[in-house]
């Protein structure tokens, strides 16, 4: 019996005291009472203690010289084994509490001497019943923990550890403080109708695939080319990263429910169509691409432009044009294109070269923002909304962490 | 123990369990693909018997057709798999009394039984069936190899000492002798040949469930290794006509699905098998990526939902323009947290009764038999390993997790030892009455309670349903000039109206009832079927004046998007949860005319 108890009561001294020793008040720490690490590795100390003794009894016997040698290896390996663990089950708890070693670092040593002096006298078990007593000791620990999950009987450090360091995916859903310091963050699905400005021109810009990058420098790079003009900007939500779902919900007046409580959408063009207002849709692809058919015409729009495949200079040079006409006021919507993914020159959606991917992206995202502070710069008098439909999607995975998930800039100019 | 007193008390102990699962259990396949699979052997799709099995090997659809012939009412496929637990769970109850006695084998047998027979006999499926028939005759192969080791070796020394003069002998022998030599030796070779006969059919049953357990019947050999070499000749002859035999039948099996008829079928099946079965990936971000490809979100929901007899939509080569989307968003699986999950889903298995037996049956062995005490971490480290390549792969269920317990209980049997220590018989008469009192009154009062073969949750396997289906039957029956398209539930609960496991589905029952889902489109005979009602693309042609819908309103707005202009859907009749609806084309000066009149 003590044969038993004495290594469970050493290797709970190892896995208890560093808990002790960081205990704070009120904390909520799931942990077992020993380390089934330390519990084997003491048992097999053990046996290893007598097997030299043995030898050393019966040292006159040239024979067993070699196994002596061997088991004294083996002791020693096991020490550095225990040591190593109780310094891992150590620093796991720290991480936990996010402290430093520290004067910590003492206590594996402390604990793992002392637990070693403990079984030092104790008799050993045959090989067999330690690995029965291990495997009854698994099964127990694990039936217990169905029983009753608050209070673990065994700890496993190394599977803890390893699920410690484990590559953990970036966080990427809530938008960090830095951002939130510097910039407004918004649930809004209303920017469009909160910075229109009627007296005077509107363009409402959709900015193909800008996303919010995960560095914020990366996005203040990006707002540099803004330099110079009025500018409101800020990070909002969107429930889907779909094109579609973006274009419709930025031009949305108002959503009322009719007497049959059905859900019906007012839009912005339909409501600027009671004014004289000119209202233009441009698209530099296809009418069918994302099933524009569908709904471009029902938002109301008097005009509606599409290209079949024209990139962002030719549409905006045709916006130019438009603003450039002063006999009325206009309402114009975009969708910019060029950045669309997957980007022109890459065969395969998801295994292309990330860097590579990015670069294009990077390149092309700043033409397409060049374009729009010289719209905003050449026609001071209008107001330029410019937001993002989505963050990168349809692109190698590792580009696409690089960005919040559903997070996109706006950007008010003049 | 002699053979006949083993057999008997394994038969006893096993009519008991399996009377009393069907006495107060739901008598159900455990699978709804077994109901389908035996529909179409029974010829409910086409017009003629059809062995040809899809998941279960033509083999068993061969061998059980004389049968039908004999008796055509009979489900004998529901039959022939409740025999094969039967046969399974008979032959470890006869091992388990050979091996540890009259007495702690009765219980040892009986407790097996009684921790196993409902997942079992109530759950059946094929799967299972495979695993329990696999690993009855591993057993059985494993104790005919240790069954008088010493006795053989015995025997082979004296043959080899006289072997210089074995014709003097045989000359010598009478042919009496020589007969009754041919027959025991027959006789001692019985275990093996049967244990490979079980073996045999478990892989009919799933090649898969065969494979999976042969890593642990090598296991088990390996830790009777010096028995297996004392009659090795025996050993070697056996393993090479199992696996000869299995590969053989196996590939029969697959050739059959090479011929013509079955290319649309077999090429529709792993864009089946990645839409419908696949779940641990980010589905959301495939539907995004997909819409912004310019594809149809919708419709991929459609497709997630098992609605995909399109045969023009959904083409195998537009399928796969979805599945491609699919490998990048795979759940990421780091390698470091396996360990974790490994002990998480290792402390759920307690749940499982089969693990308790191979526990209960360790330590059984380090009791009687300590040198082979290695047994414990070896088959615990091979259920590990299994379970993690599952995890990495993300397809650990209940059902292939107790497969693995199963296979490493059973293959510890023949390591168990005598057991030295005593127990009286009216002990034994005490718990074997104990045992079979709280079986009757669980079962008795939660019979109709099954292990779910996914997550081995406890539930019945009554779908919720308000529906009289007699009467939804009776519209199909009462229109003999329509074909009825019905959604992958409607079919599904049919399976648990039409008729019981026990009754056959009669031929050209399920003729004029095919599913818009499920793995039967594109069977040859459902494709007859279909045709024979003039139907080419079942979703298109809906429209037709001979086609109702059953359960499956939503198809409006796919028809708009790729096939009409306008669709309307009217309601034909309601009873309960099951509607029947007519689709069908609005005519462009219909819809003007009515304009003008208003």
């Amino acid at each position: 019996m003590r044969s038993l108890l004495y290594p469970l009561i050493a290797s709970a001294l190892i896995t208890i005291t560093p808990f002790l020793a960081t205990f704070e008040k009120g904390q909520d720490i799931v942990r077992g009472l020993f380390s089934y690490e330390t519990f084997a590795l003491l048992l097999f100390i053990i046996f290893v203690k007598d097997k030299i003794q043995g030898h050393a009894q019966s040292s006159s016997q040239k024979q067993s010289r070699p196994f002596f040698t061997l088991y004294l290896i083996l002791l020693a390996l096991l020490i550095c084994a225990l040591f190593a663990i109780a310094w891992i089950d150590l620093q796991n708890i720290l991480a936990i509490k996010n402290r430093n070693t520290s004067w910590y670092g003492l206590l594996p040593f402390a604990t793992c001497s002392l637990a070693i002096a403990m079984v030092w006298q104790i008799k050993s078990f045959h090989l067999r019943a330690i690995s029965f007593i291990l495997f009854t000791t698994l099964i127990i620990h694990l039936a217990a923990q169905n029983q009753y999950a608050a209070q673990p009987l065994a700890q496993f450090t190394t599977i803890d550890y390893l699920e410690r360091i484990a590559p953990k995916p970036a966080q990427r859903k809530n938008i960090t403080e830095e951002f939130k310091n510097k910039y407004t963050v918004t649930d809004s699905v209303s920017i469009t109708r909160n910075y229109i400005d009627t007296t005077r021109n509107n363009v409402v810009i959709l900015v193909e695939s800008w996303g919010i990058p995960l560095e914020i420098n990366r996005f203040e790079k990006q707002l540099k080319f803004f330099n110079g003009l009025k500018i409101t900007s800020g990070i909002h939500n969107r429930m889907y990263s779909r094109t579609r779902t973006a274009e419709r919900e930025d031009l949305i007046y108002e959503i009322h429910r009719d007497t049959a409580m059905h859900r019906d959408t007012a839009f912005i063009p339909q409501h600027l169509a009671r004014t004289n207002i000119e209202t233009t849709y441009l698209f530099g692809g296809n009418i069918q691409e994302h099933q524009r058919t569908k709904y471009i015409y029902n938002i109301g729009f008097k005009n509606v432009f599409f290209g079949d495949s024209l990139n962002d200079v030719i549409i905006a040079n045709k916006l130019d044009s438009i603003l450039t006409d002063s006999t009325q006021k206009h309402f114009i919507a975009w969708t910019t294109r060029d950045t669309k993914f997957p980007l022109e020159g890459f065969t395969s959606i998801y295994q292309s070269d990330a860097d590579a991917v990015d670069s294009a992206y990077t390149q092309y995202l700043a033409q397409t923002l060049d374009l729009i502070t010289h719209l905003a710069r050449k026609h001071p008098d209008t107001r330029f909304i410019v937001q993002g439909d989505h963050n990168p999607i349809l692109s190698p995975i590792k580009f696409q962490e690089r960005f919040y998930k559903r997070w996109v800039p706006f950007v008010i100019l003049n | 123990m002699s053979f006949k007193r083993a057999v008997t008390y394994s038969l006893v102990i096993n009519l008991f369990f399996l009377a009393l699962c069907l006495i107060f259990g739901d008598v159900k396949f455990g699978a709804i693909d077994d109901y389908f699979m035996a529909a179409r052997l029974t010829g409910a799709f086409g017009t003629d018997y059809n062995p040809h099995l899809i998941f279960v090997n033509a083999i068993y659809g061969y061998a059980l057709l004389p049968l039908y012939h004999l008796f055509p009412k009979i489900g004998w496929y529901y039959i022939g798999e409740m025999f094969s637990v039967f046969l399974s769970f008979t032959v470890i109850g006869y091992v388990l009394l050979q091996r540890c006695g009259e007495r702690w084998g009765a219980i040892l047998a009986t407790l097996f039984t009684a921790l196993f027979a409902s997942d079992f006999y109530l759950v059946v499926q094929f799967t299972q069936c495979a695993s329990i028939l696999s690993a009855a005759g591993m057993l059985l192969f494993a104790y005919g190899v240790i069954k008088n080791p010493i006795v053989t070796q015995r025997q082979d020394s004296t043959n080899i000492s006289t072997k210089p003069n074995t014709s003097v002998t045989l000359e010598g022998q009478s042919p009496d002798r020589v007969h009754n030599t041919f027959f025991t030796n027959l006789q001692k070779s019985t275990p093996v040949i049967l244990g490979i006969a079980l073996m045999l059919w478990g892989s009919i049953m799933r090649w898969q469930a065969f494979l999976m357990g042969m890593p642990f019947f090598c296991l088990g050999m390996l830790f009777i290794l010096k028995e297996c070499w004392a009659v090795k000749w025996r050993v070697i002859t056996g393993l090479a006509i199992l696996f000869i035999t299995a590969f053989a039948m196996h590939s029969f099996d697959q050739n059959i699905y090479k011929a013509p008829e079955y290319a649309d079928f077999v090429k529709f099946q792993e864009p089946r098998v990645n839409l419908g079965d696949v779940g641990n990936y980010n589905a959301n971000a495939v539907y995004e990526d997909a819409e912004e490809l310019g594809l149809y979100g919708n419709d991929y929901h459609m497709l997630r939902e098992w609605v995909w007899y399109d045969t023009e939509i959904f083409s195998v080569d537009s399928l796969k323009r979805y599945t491609n989307l699919i490998p990048p968003y795979r759940d990421p699986n780091p390698l470091k947290l396996i360990p974790h999950k490994l002990l998480n889903s290792l402390g759920k298995s307690f749940h499982a009764p089969l693990f308790w037996i191979w526990f209960i049956l360790c330590i059984l062995i380090y009791i009687t038999n300590p040198k082979k005490f290695l047994y414990l971490w070896t088959s615990l480290a091979l259920v590990l390993a299994f379970m993690s390549y599952l995890l990495v792969m993300g397809r650990l269920v209940y059902r292939v997790e107790s497969g693995f317990w199963l296979y490493s209980a059973v293959l510890a049997i023949p390591l168990l030892d005598k057991f030295t220590f005593k127990i009286h018989k009216r002990f034994v008469i005490a718990i074997l009455g104990i045992i079979a009192i709280a079986n009757v009154y669980t079962y008795a009062t939660s019979g109709n309670l099954v292990r779910d073969p996914t997550n081995g949750e406890m539930r019945n396997l009554v779908v919720k349903d308000t529906s009289d289906f007699t009467q939804v039957f009776e519209y199909i029956d009462s229109q003999p000039q329509k074909m009825f398209l019905l959604s992958m539930d409607a079919f599904m609960r049919f399976s648990h109206h039409r008729n019981p496991p026990y009754i056959a589905s009669p031929i050209g029952s399920y003729r004029r009832t095919v599913s818009l889902g499920y793995w039967t489109p594109y069977l040859p005979e459902i494709t007859e079927a279909l045709k024979s009602f003039g139907i080419s693309n079942p979703i298109k042609d809906i429209v037709n004046d001979n086609v109702i819908v059953l359960d499956d309103p939503h198809l409006v707005d796919f028809l708009q998007r790729h096939h009409y202009d306008s669709v309307a859907i009217d309601t034909l009749a309601t009873f309960g949860e099951m509607s029947f609806y007519k689709y069908r084309l609005v005519q462009q000066n219909d819809s003007l005319s009515k304009e003008a009149e208003q």
